[in-house]
């Protein structure tokens, strides 16, 4: 036992364990400065999560790449293992390692790894500093942890290598460790003591880099080692898109409404912060940040939010403020008498000073971001939050978007129309409504039109098409025409809860009127809403897309469509068309196949991929209430998927959402020549022509 | 500075009239709410008072106790409201609302009554000018800007390719063209502030008014929905024959050249 060694060895531990223990229960204490959220339920749900995203790096492979850090991930878990056997053979120079059951199969599989940690490091190195893409940032925090790895490395190879060259005989242990045996070799020729020497100052070396990456980790971005295993356990366990809160309006104690302090998140929502990787993944795909919006989701979590939290959450933890709201008025007017510059921060507005309104409205809550985010961020309910406050406390929307509010309060649909015309669309078509039904009870399907097939021409072409195919297929079902109010995707998604809990409140009292059970839409958005989000609010329906049900009644044999050669003069050109998923029916229902299938039904259709497409589609640029509002800042979303669309040179972009429609159709009107004759169609369109 | 705002309740804009009979619109179903211009007099009504301080107090009137368009009024920030309610005013004309408001507002301490320049539902104007008739006291409509000089008012009205600029002496009595602002959305706190604050009901004796001094001068003979307008027709065929045929029924159906 080399005494001298471990008195040195604790004396450097002690400072490194206080460091890091400081740093992480501050960051602990920051994190905690948020609001209270239940995420301690289904246990047994979040442990499969955190092995399926954490030790399996599911989320992680989305990307081919991502493999480099499952690689990294086990193989600095193997490291970190062999750690405790490393530093004792340090420190018993005499004596018989032992070996805590690791035998020579754990070393094999640990040396390996570390070789291809190694290489990985090496592959994040060019990625970062030679072929950089633009998501990832290049700082010298980033190059400092893998250079802290590389050495970690490094210096075990050069130790395990000396002594392995100056031992006697040859070491059972070690003897599957291929790059343990290669330095030894390289070593070979050396003198016993310069092998002696080397093994010596690789010791130390290794373990000054190793505590000093210790305490590094809680100060750094790195902490997200330990913060994003914790929050991939904590990840939301509920449906895409049913994430988000039904807050409380009748609490008469509530002075409140929505965030804009950054402590009026909750603990889970700062936590996020904390766990982003910064590997951008989010970046590349939100259609605000790649049409030159400042909506940037990664700058937003990984910077702007995480800064404020701990600029502000340190002072506030200084003064043991738990919050800066106006219970602490007082407190924080003696702040402001004693130390100015501490009153400053804390008087920072998380609206308008840290995060702007442009960022907080450019969010189409495609959701792709969360989609893609390997440590299960949650971006898209942040700026919810952030909106709920601009909507409900300071009534702050865009003059567009406030006209689409106040005409779904007075008329219940967005554009305004009045709402005595809302079955004005099906009145030829021999629809049965609700309120007429004998029993309608026993109405089979409910087909929820939503203001977009009863008002908007063009969807009303889609709702045409649906009611005559579902009544080919002799499905039972009714409309509720004038009692329908607009579902509220929008309204909750702007951020104004209250009129949505009204809306809602409406909706919910006439279905269950009705007893209604299984509901049919062609609206992605009404889909989600009466899916997900109508189950806080007492409404439970299943849901389905016309496409689903659709594709279901062919399927089953319930609907025949008329064979190819019956097919000639039903206007059904051959045509190429280019899919285009959906946000609301694709990444919120992971709904792809039904309209590729129903498509692939027509005779003489070849559908073709985007680049972007399933998970990864491009949004049209119209959720979260962007559909009714201008959108002046950078280039235009719905362009840029027509564009995109276009590179594949299709006749017709396929589409399977009213909003999408619009949004594609005048894309197409400013991007290509009328002569073309490109169209933008829902399957439902093409199916209702072999009847 | 007290200031009184006159508000009304109308059908909205989209909504389908349906006549119960020929003298009578079935307002069953209809959506209600304030009339679009006095949202401008209410939030210039709270800008004022903003600036100078007071009260806001609304004052309505309708024949059946309604209290939806003074609840967004009292929303948006007004302090207190009052509501003249009498089965007997179903048929009330312009006289009978001017009468019946004087009569209200000269219970109230005010220095400036803001309404709309007119109502969305009978488009009179009426209104606001017998008020101002009835208390001795200036009007000027359809104003774009006010601006308020100690015991008088510079208000810019708009005329017919131009602007006006006239200065009044309080109180006088202001109805808003739609540019002078832009109504606030009202915020959730002030929302639920609102259920709370008073609105007081009061009827026509309350006032010390009969049915009789405040009967209509003008009544209903008939009310009748314009015609219903007929979808477009194409003519197709030949450019030359097409547009001979369309000469023609311009001619003898439109008969209009």
């Amino acid at each position: 036992m080399n005494v001298l060694w471990l008195v040195c060895l604790l004396v450097l531990i002690a400072p490194t364990v206080y460091i890091f223990i400081t740093a992480a229960r501050k960051k602990l204490a920051l994190v905690m400065l948020g609001t209270p959220e239940n995420r301690f339920d289904q246990k047994g749900s979040r442990f499969r999560q955190f092995v399926n995203n954490v030790l399996l790096g599911k989320k992680l492979m989305n990307e081919p790449y991502g493999i480099f850090h499952v690689v990294i991930f086990w193989g600095f878990v193997f490291i970190v293992l062999a750690e405790l056997p490393f530093i004792l053979e340090g420190l018993l120079v005499d004596t018989e390692l032992p070996t805590f059951g690791i035998g020579p199969i754990f070393f094999m599989i640990k040396d390996v790894l570390a070789g291809c940690v190694f290489l990985g490091l090496i592959g994040a190195l060019i990625r970062r500093w030679i072929v950089r893409p633009a998501r990832l940032y290049r700082t010298f925090e980033a190059f400092l942890v893998v250079f802290f790895i590389m050495m970690i490395i490094l210096t075990d190879w050069l130790f395990a290598g000396a002594r392995l060259a100056m031992a006697a005989e040859p070491a059972p242990l070690y003897e599957l460790a291929p790059f343990y045996h290669l330095f030894a070799s390289a070593m070979g020729n050396a003198s016993p003591s310069g092998l002696e020497a080397i093994a010596n100052v690789m010791w130390w070396l290794h373990v000054i880099i190793l505590l000093t990456f210790t305490a590094y980790i809680p100060n750094s971005k790195h902490l997200h080692l330990i913060a994003a295993p914790i929050n991939s356990f904590f990840a939301s366990l509920k449906p895409t898109g049913g994430q988000i809160a039904p807050m409380d309006l009748e609490d008469e104690d509530a002075t409140e409404f929505g965030v804009s302090r950054i402590e009026g998140f909750t603990w889970k929502q700062l936590l996020d912060s904390f766990s982003c990787g910064e590997c951008g993944r989010c970046m590349d795909n939100c259609p605000a940040q790649l049409t030159g919006k400042p909506l940037n989701p990664k700058e937003l979590l990984a910077r702007t939010l995480k800064n404020h939290l701990i600029e502000k959450g340190e002072v506030m933890l200084k003064y043991g403020l738990k919050s800066t709201g106006e219970e602490n008025e007082e407190k924080i007017a003696e702040i402001t008498g004693e130390n100015p510059e501490d009153a400053a921060i804390l008087a920072k507005s998380l609206i308008n000073d840290v995060v702007t309104e442009d960022v907080i409205w450019s969010c189409t809550t495609c959701m792709s971001c969360q989609i893609q985010c390997p440590v299960s961020n949650e971006h898209v309910n942040k700026i919810i939050d952030m909106r709920r406050y601009q909507a409900m406390m300071e009534g702050a929307f865009t003059p567009e978007l406030e006209t689409a509010l106040r005409n779904v309060e007075n008329n219940f649909n967005p554009w305004g129309i009045g709402w005595s015309n809302r079955e004005d669309w099906a009145k030829d078509l021999g629809v049965k409504l609700l309120r007429d039904a004998e029993d309608p009870e026993n109405v089979e399907y409910l087909y929820w039109v939503g203001c977009a097939g009863s008002f908007d021409s063009r969807a009303q072409k889609v709702a045409t098409a649906t009611v005559k195919i579902l009544t080919a297929a002799g499905v039972d079902f009714a409309i509720l025409g004038t009692e329908e109010k607009c579902c509220g995707d929008f309204v909750r998604r702007a951020g104004n809860e209250y009129a949505y809990q009204s809306l809602v409140a409406e909706n919910v009292e006439t279905l269950n009127g009705y007893k209604v059970k299984k509901i049919v839409t062609a609206c992605p958005h009404c889909l989600n809403a009466l899916k997900n989000d109508y189950p806080s609010f007492d409404g439970n329906y299943e849901v389905f897309h016309h496409t689903q049900l659709i594709n279901q009644l062919i399927t089953d044999g319930k609907l025949t469509l008329k064979e190819e050669d019956q097919l000639k003069d039903a206007g059904l050109e051959p045509r190429t068309i280019a899919y285009h998923d959906s946000c609301y029916l694709g990444r919120y229902q992971q709904e792809y196949q039904a309209p590729r299938d129903l498509f692939a039904r027509v005779p003489g259709v070849t559908l073709m991929e985007m680049d972007r497409h399933h998970d990864k589609s491009f949004c049209c640029g119209a959720g979260g209430g962007r559909m009714w509002m201008e959108e002046t800042l950078g280039t235009r979303i719905n362009q840029t998927r027509v564009e995109q669309a276009l590179a594949k040179d299709p006749q017709a972009i396929g589409a399977n959402c009213p909003f999408c429609m619009t949004m594609l159709e005048d894309g197409v009107k400013e991007k290509v020549d009328p002569e073309k004759g490109i169209t933008v169609v829902d399957p439902a369109e093409l199916i209702v022509k072999m009847l | 500075m007290n200031i009184v705002v006159l508000v009304k309740q109308v059908f909205d804009s989209e909504a389908k009239i349906i006549l119960k009979n020929t003298t009578q619109i079935d307002d069953t179903g209809v959506t209600q709410g304030m009339n679009l211009l006095d949202e401008n007099a209410v939030e210039e009504a709270l800008t004022l008072k903003q600036k100078f301080g007071g009260e806001v107090i609304l004052v309505s009137m309708n024949p059946v106790k309604t209290e939806k368009a003074l609840r967004d009024a009292l929303a948006m920030g007004a302090d207190r409201a009052i509501l003249i309610t009498d089965p007997v005013l179903q048929n009330a004309d312009e006289f009978t609302a001017a009468q019946v408001l004087a009569k209200a507002i000269s219970t109230l301490n005010y220095d400036v009554i803001l309404s709309g320049k007119a109502s969305s539902d009978y488009q009179a104007s009426q209104v606001p000018a017998r008020i101002a008739e009835i208390l001795g006291i200036p009007h000027v409509n359809v104003v774009v800007n006010i601006d308020i000089q100690g015991d008088k008012a510079v208000v810019t009205r708009e005329v017919d390719g131009g602007s006006e600029i006239i200065e009044v002496p309080l109180p006088s009595i202001i109805t808003a063209q739609q540019s002078l602002n832009t109504p606030r959305y009202p915020t959730v706190p002030n929302i639920m502030k609102a259920k709370k604050k008073e609105l007081k009901v009061l009827s026509l004796a309350d006032l010390g008014l009969t049915a009789d001094e405040v009967a209509a001068k003008m009544s209903i003979l008939e009310y009748s929905l314009p015609p219903v307008r007929k979808a477009g027709r194409i003519i197709s065929g030949d450019p030359a024959q097409a547009s001979a045929e369309l000469a023609s029924l311009l001619q003898s159906e439109a008969k209009v050249i």
